[in-house]
């Protein structure tokens, strides 16, 4: 087990002496393939491998004993930063025994006894202004490990956006480590920053692989940019040693870039985001980094950066070690809808028509799952480039076609059409086409109008600007190659307005002719929660959340599938609101798909429902999954009344092969974070990130009594 | 001309006059500039703070400005939190979680800054003194800030104050192990040596006392000694050291007849350091030596047993001591700092320490001599029965100020709500011996009597957390416990222990706990020395009740202002509202019960104008919600001015703090099931 432990940091001349005597055990009990899950019981990086699997083979909590889960440890995050969090997306690592985390208001960095929740050291930047105009403020989404086998380091962003080499024994920074232990990232990017206000910063955890640390960008989310110009969301890779820039990976190309002819109008030039705030993926075998690429600025209006942009909406594979682009695929060209590609792409062997081929598998917000070899950027099903609806806003570019993958098919609903719409009776479903008569409806890519008071005061899409799926992404087994993901099923609406007041200057951005209607965020909810609001629904809000802006408050528990638009008080759309899916990737079908996440106590009450049996409808949310040997697991999104009377959420575990509910225990708030697991002394923890409306952050473990 | 210079001498002499009421530049002035610098406020312990923004007008309109949990401050959570923060530019500092941890906190949002554990495995498990203890020690040389405390497992560590990490050139890279170089061979994992008060830090010397486990049924008359020893805060180099038992060859070693100073051991500092730095000198609040209540072994009135020791700050050199408690055997540790109260008696200014006890009296002297300020009188007091034990046959009785809580038990004492009542606690004290103070334990007997009853309690009385003393009006303020202590004495098995006698009840040979004490057990913990066995909220009898109501009359809890110029007792009030179990309890139905105040370790805050001071135990609150409430009183009458909600009671101390305008006020709570908490409060904006 030593021995298999040590397999992934020993190095190649070493592994070709051990290799003809350790050869069969290291076959046999370490799969070498990147997406083999998290290894030895540990959980050493964000997705538990640098597939972004969420993948453990560990099986001592089974169908059979779930339900008897015990809390082992609670850490609570509130004096990690000046006020308490309410939106705790971390997933902690696991390695020898220790659990590291960001959490709080600070982003600080713990380390924690894996056993006991104790905390055995803590450390955090306090940024002062720097911090407070960050785009991705809060506890971000976790840290990365690095080991040469003597040394061990934890790497992290700031929300000032710097990124921070610590001691992993005691969280002290590494002062052989750029600065200090500190790289400046808004320096050495290849354009001018602002260091105390340039709009770019990270709430991912950096990816490690092969010594090099690879860092993204984030910006504010983008449907009411101030500006048509922005900063750039480059990708850099840094020597793990001594933070060094080894390269810069120039995600909107520069004169002489490969892509460049796809910016009419010389808009490369000042238009800026297409960063890649969501995790990578990395094989570490084939020195290959993987980068989902989001949309650049203008989430709902392109009518300044004409063209196709790259690599905008792109899943672009890079050479680890130079950053030199492999191959490139553009899920959607000249995006209008805020499909950032917003997760990791994750790693997955397949077996196809009875040959194994290297796969990249990217689930994304509009719910397709886009595969490809990811040797060579081919995918792995014909994707077809059709011809989709054209819109007259003013001064926008359209492209006439969009690709669409043949397989898997669309794993939640996409584009919104009268069968779409709530029929739980045929008064609700009157009254929501009553609703959408006022609003442009049509099929996936059907694009933002200008909103006007006699309608259409928007386009309805689905999946809305969130997704779908969003930043927790999916989980792979590897075993089975059966892909798991959660999405939500439900709808933006896109109107655009011209700006007022000198707010921007962009030709248009996101608005509603309807007086009260203007808010930020594609499909409104409830405005944009301020971050320390203890009542405030789990609205991503100024921070880490998933980017889409639209993520205003989503009002308390009360939810489902319609945000803004809702028919008495219920969601626009039919049920489910959340569901989760399986995919055998294999074969590009769907094995099952389920609605997760009870009834909400809002719907479950409406008066509107009196009398009618609704089965269980799921919830929105942005969940992320783990699998187990036997068991697929996630928390529920929002708070409802628990079968114990109690107001909290549930933690469920599914067969993985059915999706059949095999067991849930209680937690006191939902889950926000995406549940990890490891084995220690005997033990096998399920720990994950709560929070929620009125409940701080919180890491929640759980294990078997004794 | 003249008359401006007249005018220029008037405004000097009243600058002068000004500068003097303003900043008498005493140790004693309370905590300055609105921080809270040492763990008593000041090195001389007063717990005094002059900040008024928080008044007798706006206590009640109190808000939580920020709260922090110490749960993960350890392998599990902790229920008895006893630290007194300290405040410095802004950074709270506190010991807290069941490690013992180190952490800085933002002052006005209580964001942790840094943390700092030592986990230090089979060392700490089996040491004597374990949980959060009571805090730290800060000091500066004006460039470098350092942080000191002492681990559970009897290390030195010196922090630094901003990052936490510590100090390479202190000591073994910032840690000196206090279980060496300490004039005794013991075990550094298994000795039974410990320390949960705060280390004093005094013109740059560290200063570290000793304690042990609680010593009522020991398993042996010899231990560990408890020495205190002063270090060299730059370098951790030991400076000093003071052998509370004397060593051959030293001053008092005659007190100790049959060479019994040879084995005999604790006679720790356990209890708070004070220390006057314009004068240089430290005073040290001595422990019982082994055996709480049983002194055979240590024939001889055993200095410095429960002695006022004044030493030299630099050398160690003994200056004056004043032994409380001949060969004491009432486990009456002097528990708690004394206090230096500079007071002006028949006219006369004098520079006085003031120590509070257990056995609730003040002892008060000049501390630049050691000369009682009121005539301590030697006084003939009850003699043992106990074969094997020679008791003094007489102690020092205090004549002035008086007895700040009941001491001895009488009839008079007990339970009178009813005459049915009263019957029945004179039925149950008829097993006992009792009287008054300085009765000393018995042989138990299964056909009486059972135990000596006695009061106050081995626990108090005053405790640890010992008095507070406003300098501006030479008022002194304490809290303490009316509760009894049954002593009864039992021979252990040999395997047990090798002392003639251990605490014990013949009806209950082999107690695993302390003896009969204090109703609000403390499990097992950092607990004030000593007996707190059992008890959960139920409270006031130590054990002994009557149809579940305390054996002893109210109140169960006090506090007691002592105006130290005159050695009179200004005012006492009951603190703590009356517990929900006697005020449901069914046999005092149709009663009204004036308020009983309650037992607990109840530290108080002085400042301008206030004395504050948190409840020891849940009830029902005025909102219906379980929990406890920080009062605050008038400081000159006693009244009540206000208080607000706690979720649990206190355990630590209040202090006080100013940051950006705002006043705070921060205690630390625990107990029952709600784990170790810092609350601040400050008044809205």
């Amino acid at each position: 087990m030593v021995f298999a432990r040590k397999e992934g940091s020993v190095s190649r001349k070493v592994f070709e002496k051990i290799a003809p005597v350790a050869g069969l055990l290291i076959c046999m009990t370490v799969p070498l393939a990147a997406q083999s899950g998290a290894k030895n019981g540990e959980w050493p990086t964000y997705a538990g491998d640098l597939g972004a699997t969420r993948y453990s083979p560990l099986d001592q909590i089974n169908a059979s004993n779930f339900n008897k889960l015990e809390v082992a440890w609670q850490f609570k995050t509130d004096s990690l930063g000046p006020r308490p969090e309410f939106q705790y997306e971390s997933t902690p690592l696991m390695v020898h025994g220790t659990i590291y985390v960001t959490a709080g208001t600070r982003r600080a960095v713990v380390a924690l006894d894996a056993a006991t929740g104790e905390m055995l050291w803590m450390h955090s930047e306090n940024e002062g202004k720097r911090g407070e105009a960050a785009p991705r403020q809060l506890s971000g989404h976790g840290v990365a490990y690095w080991t040469d086998g003597r040394e061990e380091r934890i790497l992290y962003v700031t929300p000032g956006y710097r990124l921070i080499a610590l001691n992993a024994k005691t969280g002290v920074p590494v002062p052989t480590f750029g600065n200090n232990g500190a790289v400046d990232l808004k320096q050495d990017d290849d354009q001018e920053i602002d260091l105390i206000t340039g709009e770019v910063g990270l709430h991912s955890t950096p990816l490690v692989a092969g010594d090099v640390v690879v860092v993204g960008a984030a910006h504010k989310a983008g449907g009411t940019p101030e500006s048509y110009k922005h900063i750039k969301g480059y990708v850099r890779g840094f020597d793990a040693r001594t933070g060094k820039r080894l390269w810069i990976f120039h995600t909107i190309p520069k004169p002489g870039e490969f892509g460049i002819e796809t910016w009419l109008n010389d808009s490369w030039s000042y238009t800026g985001n297409a960063g890649v705030w969501a995790q990578m993926a990395a094989d570490e075998r084939t020195n290959t980094l993987y980068l989902p690429v989001e949309l650049p600025t203008g989430d709902y209006y392109g009518g300044h950066r004409p063209g196709s942009g790259l690599f905008g909406e792109s899943l672009v594979a890079l050479d680890l070690k130079t950053g030199q682009r492999k191959w490139h695929y553009q899920l959607v060209h000249h995006g209008l809808w805020d499909m950032d590609i917003p997760c990791a792409p994750i790693l997955t062997d397949i077996t196809v028509n009875g040959r194994t081929v290297p796969a990249v598998a990217q689930p994304t917000k509009q719910a397709f799952l886009y595969v490809f070899n990811r040797t060579t950027g081919q995918p792995i099903w014909p994707m077809e480039e059709r011809p989709v609806p054209q819109g007259d806003v003013p001064g926008e570019w359209y492209s006439p076609t969009q690709p669409f993958p043949t397989k898997p098919p669309a794993y939640d609903r996409q584009g919104v059409q009268p069968d779409d719409l709530i029929d739980f009776t045929p008064e609700l479903h009157e009254e929501a086409l009553n609703i959408v008569s006022k609003y442009k409806i049509g099929p996936i890519f059907t694009p933002p109008v200008v909103s006007k008071a006699d309608g259409p005061l928007g386009a309805i899409t689905a999946p809305g600007s969130l997704g779908g799926t969003n930043w927790p992404g999916g989980s792979y087994d590897p075993e089975t190659h059966i892909l798991y993901v959660f999405s939500q099923t439900a709808t933006a609406t896109l109107g655009l307005v011209p700006p007022t007041n000198g707010r921007s200057d962009m030709n248009f951005i996101q608005g509603s002719a309807a007086a009260g209607r203007g808010g930020r965020g594609a499909g409104g909810g409830g405005g944009v929660g301020a971050p320390p609001a203890p009542g405030g629904g789990r609205g991503p809000a100024a921070a880490g959340g998933g980017r889409g802006p639209a993520a205003g408050g989503r009002g308390g528990s009360g939810e489902g599938g319609g945000f803004g638009l809702n028919v008495r008080g219920l969601p626009l759309l039919k049920p489910p609101y959340g569901r989760i899916t399986a995919i055998d990737l294999n074969k590009g079908e769907i094995l099952w798909q389920i609605a997760h996440g009870e009834t909400p106590d809002n719907i479950r009450n409406n008066p509107a429902l009196k009398g009618l049996s609704i089965p269980r409808t799921g919830r929105s949310g942005i969940i992320g999954v783990l699998t187990t040997k036997t068991l697929v697991i996630a928390g529920e999104a929002g708070f409802f009344t628990t079968p114990n009377g109690q107001r909290g959420a549930m933690l469920r575990a599914y067969d993985k092969a059915t999706g059949k509910e095999v067991g849930a225990v209680y937690m006191p708030a939902p889950q926000s974070g995406s549940p990890m697991t490891y084995m220690l002394n005997g033990q096998q923890y399920i720990v994950l990130a709560i929070s929620g409306a009125g409940y701080s952050g919180e890491l929640l473990a759980f294990r078997l009594g004794a | 001309m003249r008359k401006r210079s007249r005018l220029i001498v008037l405004a000097g002499t009243l600058a002068c006059l000004f500068l003097m009421a303003t900043f008498p530049a005493a140790a004693q002035y309370g905590a300055k500039n609105g921080e809270w610098r040492t763990y008593g406020g000041d090195l001389g312990s007063t717990r005094y703070s002059p900040l008024d923004q928080i008044n007798a007008a706006n206590f009640k309109d109190l808000e939580v400005a920020w709260r922090f949990k110490a749960d993960n401050l350890g392998p599990r959570p902790e229920f008895n939190f006893e630290g007194t923060p300290l405040m410095v530019n802004g950074v709270v500092y506190t010991t807290a979680g069941t490690r013992r941890a180190v952490v800085a906190l933002d002052a006005a949002t209580g964001e942790m800054l840094w943390m700092h554990g030592e986990n230090e495995g089979k060392r700490a498990d089996l040491a004597p003194r374990k949980l959060s203890g009571r805090g730290l020690a800060y000091w500066t040389d004006g460039r470098e800030a350092r942080i000191y405390y002492v681990t559970i497992g009897y290390r030195l560590v010196a922090l630094d104050a901003k990052t936490g990490v510590p100090v390479a050139g202190f000591g073994n890279n910032g840690i000196v192990d206090l279980r060496q170089e300490d004039d005794q061979d013991m075990d550094l994992v298994t000795a039974d040596i410990g320390y949960h008060a705060a280390p004093v830090v005094a013109k740059d010397t560290v200063i570290v006392g000793a304690a042990h486990s609680p010593g009522g049924v020991p398993k042996s008359r010899k231990n560990v000694k408890g020495f205190v020893r002063g270090y060299d805060a730059r370098t951790g180099k030991r400076l000093w050291i003071f052998h509370t038992i004397p060593m051959a060859g030293e001053f008092g070693l005659d007190t100790w007849q049959n060479d019994s100073w040879s084995f005999t051991g604790n006679t720790g500092v356990w209890g708070q350091i004070t220390v006057d730095e314009d004068a240089g000198v430290v005073y040290l609040p001595v422990e019982t030596p082994t055996g709480d209540y049983y002194g055979g072994h240590r024939p001889g009135n055993g200095l410095f047993g429960e002695t006022l020791v004044a030493l030299d700050l630099k050398t160690g050199r003994r200056l004056w001591h004043y032994q409380f408690i001949h060969h004491g055997i009432w486990d009456w540790d002097i528990p708690c700092a004394p206090i230096l109260t500079d007071i002006t008696v028949g006219g006369r200014r004098i520079k006085a320490v003031s120590q509070p006890t257990k056995q609730a009296w003040i002892y008060t002297f000049d501390r630049t001599n050691g000369k009682p300020v009121w005539p301590i009188e030697e006084r003939p007091v009850p003699q043992s029965d106990v074969p094997t034990e020679k008791t003094s046959a007489t102690q020092p009785f205090p004549t002035k100020p008086p007895a700040f809580d009941r001491q001895g038990v009488t009839a008079d004492d007990l339970i009178d709500f009813t005459p049915e009542l009263h019957a029945a606690a004179l039925e149950l004290v008829s097993h006992y011996k009792l009287g008054p103070i300085f009765t000393p334990a018995v042989v138990s007997k299964a056909d009486g009597p059972l135990a000596t009853l006695m009061m106050p309690s081995a626990t108090g009385g005053a405790n640890w957390q010992g008095g507070s003393f406003d300098p501006e009006t030479g008022i002194l303020y304490v809290f303490s416990d009316t509760n009894v202590t049954a002593l009864g004495l039992v021979k252990p098995d040999a395997s047990r222990s090798d002392m003639d006698y251990i605490a014990g009840s013949a009806r209950r040979p082999n107690p695993n706990a302390q003896p009969g004490g204090g109703g609000r057990g403390r499990g097992g913990a950092a607990a004030g020395r000593g007996a707190a066995g059992g008890g959960g909220e139920g409270e006031g009898g130590g054990g002994l009740n009557v149809q579940g109501l305390p054996l002893i009359k109210p109140p169960y809890g006090r506090i007691t202002a002592i105006d130290m110029n005159k050695g009179e007792i200004l005012w006492q009030i009951a603190h703590g509202e009356t517990p929900d179990n006697i005020k449901n309890n069914p046999a005092l139905k149709g009663l009204t019960i004036p308020r009983t105040g309650r037992q607990g370790r109840i530290g108080t805050l002085v400042t301008k104008t206030l004395v504050v001071a948190g409840e020891g135990g849940f009830f029902t609150t005025p909102s219906g919600a379980r929990g406890a409430m920080l009062r605050a009183y008038d400081k000159a009458t006693g009244k009540e001015a206000g208080a607000v909600y706690m979720p649990a009671p206190q355990t630590g101390s209040p202090m006080t703090y100013m940051l950006n305008g705002k006043q705070y006020i921060v205690v630390a709570i625990s107990g029952g099931s709600y784990s170790a908490e810092l609350i601040a409060f400050r008044l809205g904006s």
